[in-house]
This record gives C-alpha cells, sequence and structure tokens, in this order.
C-alpha cells in the first residue's frame, strides 16, 4: 500500500535531489573550466571524505558521543593504522567490521 | 609540470563527443565498477535494514520504503524524511528540507564533471542521477588527476550499489522489528572505515601530501564545529569549500 501524499512528497523529493546530483555534471562537463577551478574540484574528495570520517567517527548516531558509548571512536585507530599500512580499501574495511564486531564482543 | 597536464587535459579531451571506450583506470568496465563498490555494498546492507526498520517501526509501509529507495535514493535524507512524515509535517516542508539536505550533491556532481567531458549529456546525467557520498567517495579514488572515467564502470558502482540499497531498505521493512541487534556484526561501521581508508588513498596519490594532510585535518574539524550549528549535511558544504581551499591555495604555495 502506499499513500497518494507520502508518494507525492518521495517525488517531490527525489526531483528536488536529482537537480544538484545532474546539472553539475552535464553542464560543467560541457565547458573547459578554468584551471584553478579544475585544481580545487581535485581537492573536493580528500574535504568531503574527512568531514563525512570527522562525523561517522565523533557523532555516529548524530550528535557527538565518547567511549564506551561511541565505540567508532576506539575502533577508527587501528583502521587507520591498517590503512596507512596496506592501502588497501578492502582490508580496511575489512578489518573495521572485524575490530567492530569485536569491540562490540568485548564491551558487551 | 602544472601547465603540462593542463594542456594534456585539452589535447585528449576536445568538445566534441568521443566514443566511450576511454576510461580510467584504462579498460575498467561495467564488471570492475561493481568489484569496486563492494565496500560500499556492506555498508549499505548494513545501514539499509536498519533503515527498513526505523521506517517501518515509523508507520512506513514496505511499497512506501521501496519507492522511496528506488527514486530517492539517499541514505541520510530518507531518514530525515521519516521522522518528517512520521510527524506530520506539511508535504512542502519535507520537500524543502530533502532538498537542503541533499543540495550537497552539487559538489560531487561538479567534482566529477571534469572527468565525463568525453561522454554524452544522458550518460552524465545517468551518472549523477545515482550519485551518493559512497558512490563518490568510491569512485573519486579512481580518478587521478586529468583523467577520464569510463560511463560502463562509474554506472556498474552506481547500479550496484542502488540495487543494494532498494533490497536491504526493502527487507528491512519486511522483517521490521523482527531484526532485533543487527549491529552486532559491526557491518554499520563499514562506511566510515571505507572513508576512512578512501581518505588516506586519496592523500598518498596526491602530488605532495603535506597539503592533503592539512586540507584534511581542516575538513574534519570544520564538519564537527560546523555540525554543531547547522544540520550535518551542511557542515559537510561548509567543511568542503573551506577544506578544498586550503588544499588548494597550499599546494599553490608548494609549486
Amino acid at each position: 500500500m502506499i499513500r497518494t501524499e507520502v508518494f507525492l512528497i518521495i517525488l517531490g523529493a527525489a526531483i528536488v535531489t536529482l537537480i544538484p546530483r545532474i546539472v553539475p555534471l552535464v553542464l560543467l562537463s560541457r565547458i573547459t573550466l578554468p584551471e584553478r577551478v579544475v585544481r580545487w574540484l581535485e581537492f573536493v574528495p580528500v574535504a568531503v571524505l574527512s568531514a563525512l570520517l570527522a562525523q561517522a567517527v565523533v557523532m555516529p548516531e548524530g550528535s557527538p558521543s565518547w567511549p564506551p558509548e561511541n565505540l567508532a571512536m576506539i575502533a577508527i585507530i587501528p583502521v587507520l593504522l591498517i590503512a596507512v599500512r596496506t592501502k588497501s580499501l578492502i582490508k580496511t574495511v575489512a578489518g573495521g567490521v572485524v575490530v567492530m564486531a569485536l569491540l562490540r564482543w568485548v564491551m558487551g | 609540470m602544472r601547465d603540462n597536464r593542463q594542456a594534456d587535459h585539452h589535447m585528449n579531451i576536445p568538445d566534441t563527443d568521443l566514443p566511450e571506450a576511454d576510461s580510467t583506470p584504462p579498460g575498467r568496465g561495467y564488471a570492475d565498477g561493481i568489484r569496486d563498490a563492494v565496500p560500499v555494498i556492506m555498508g549499505y546492507l548494513a545501514i539499509g535494514l536498519a533503515f527498513g526498520v526505523v521506517a517501518k517501526t515509523a508507520g512506513i509501509t514496505v511499497i512506501e520504503v521501496a519507492v522511496m529507495s528506488m527514486i530517492l535514493y539517499a541514505g541520510s535524507a530518507q531518514f530525515v524524511m521519516v521522522g518528517l512524515i512520521a510527524a506530520g509535517v506539511p508535504a512542502s516542508a519535507v520537500i524543502v528540507t530533502i532538498f537542503l539536505v541533499n543540495v550537497r550533491h552539487l559538489l560531487y556532481s561538479a567534482a566529477v564533471s571534469p572527468y565525463v567531458r568525453h561522454l554524452r549529456p544522458w550518460q552524465n546525467a545517468l551518472i549523477g542521477a545515482e550519485l551518493t557520498d559512497e558512490t563518490f567517495a568510491v569512485a573519486s579514488s579512481r580518478l587521478g588527476q586529468g583523467g577520464r572515467a569510463g560511463a560502463g564502470w562509474f554506472l556498474g558502482i552506481n547500479n550496484v550499489s542502488h540495487a543494494t540499497w532498494i533490497v536491504s531498505t526493502t527487507i528491512g521493512a519486511v522483517l521490521g522489528s523482527a531484526i532485533t541487534d543487527i549491529r552486532a556484526l559491526g557491518f554499520d561501521f563499514a562506511l566510515a572505515a571505507m572513508f576512512a581508508a578512501l581518505l588516506i588513498l586519496q592523500i598518498v596519490n596526491r602530488p605532495a601530501w603535506m597539503p592533503a594532510v592539512t586540507a584534511a585535518a581542516v575538513g574534519g574539524g570544520v564538519a564537527l564545529c560546523a555540525s554543531l550549528v547547522v544540520p550535518p549535511s551542511w557542515a559537510i558544504i561548509a567543511a568542503t569549500l573551506v577544506a578544498a581551499t586550503v588544499g588548494m591555495v597550499l599546494e599553490e604555495r608548494e609549486a
């Protein structure tokens, strides 16, 4: 069952989400961006990743929290070490999942 | 060196449409995209199940969850939307709020644009339609400076991630409270670990790592400070604008 009003909300939200996802990609790929703009855009992944990571580790439930409630803040230490050592995405993610499972088991 | 790269950029990528055979890294196709998305799949399975359970508990039906994941496809925005619908907030206010939560995708879309100049507009529209924090993060880790993204490879990442999200959120809604402790296994930490790994990879792959490390420290700091005064998704925008500028300026000084 789908309620008409809920469907219209989802549809409206989908449209206003598609605009920022699609418009820059389609328009900016048509033109030659100034060199400095391109170099700025090359820093966007580092900037975004650091912001997403900081939020995921310090405020995993939406607001800042500390150990022992916030285990992400502990788990991130071995995960960063694995990432620096292996430089492997998949090993780091697998390691992170194992570390978090172990932490929950120990702190259980 | 920088001038060479720029000249290269123009020579390789004229404004005329080219066949999509070229890709970065060379020869990566749809199946490689699926493989590159494995960390996203792990994270979306955990978060998607959790979302389905939360949505069902808040009175959203299974079909509504499925439709939401199909046409809206935005993790944090879907959590926000469910909360607002459950609270009886008017439709127009919900839609405006979701726009504000998702407007950060402007930055991801713009950052991908230099790598897809050889593709047709409809291909770029398809790539953009399924951009999320996570698919952008994975894709950008494979895009070198001045390179190109293959349409098939990018759509491989996007489609499998989206499919995982639809399936896991719907299963979560069907099972509802039957799933009590989905976090026990630690899969919900997969995305944080993925951001950490991709950040390290981004830093070590830059020509000079000092500007990138500084930008990352600034980005993390601004994201946390800004989260105290604005919604988290806006804090990401603020952090990105500041940190990317810091990184670019520092790199210019080193050159």
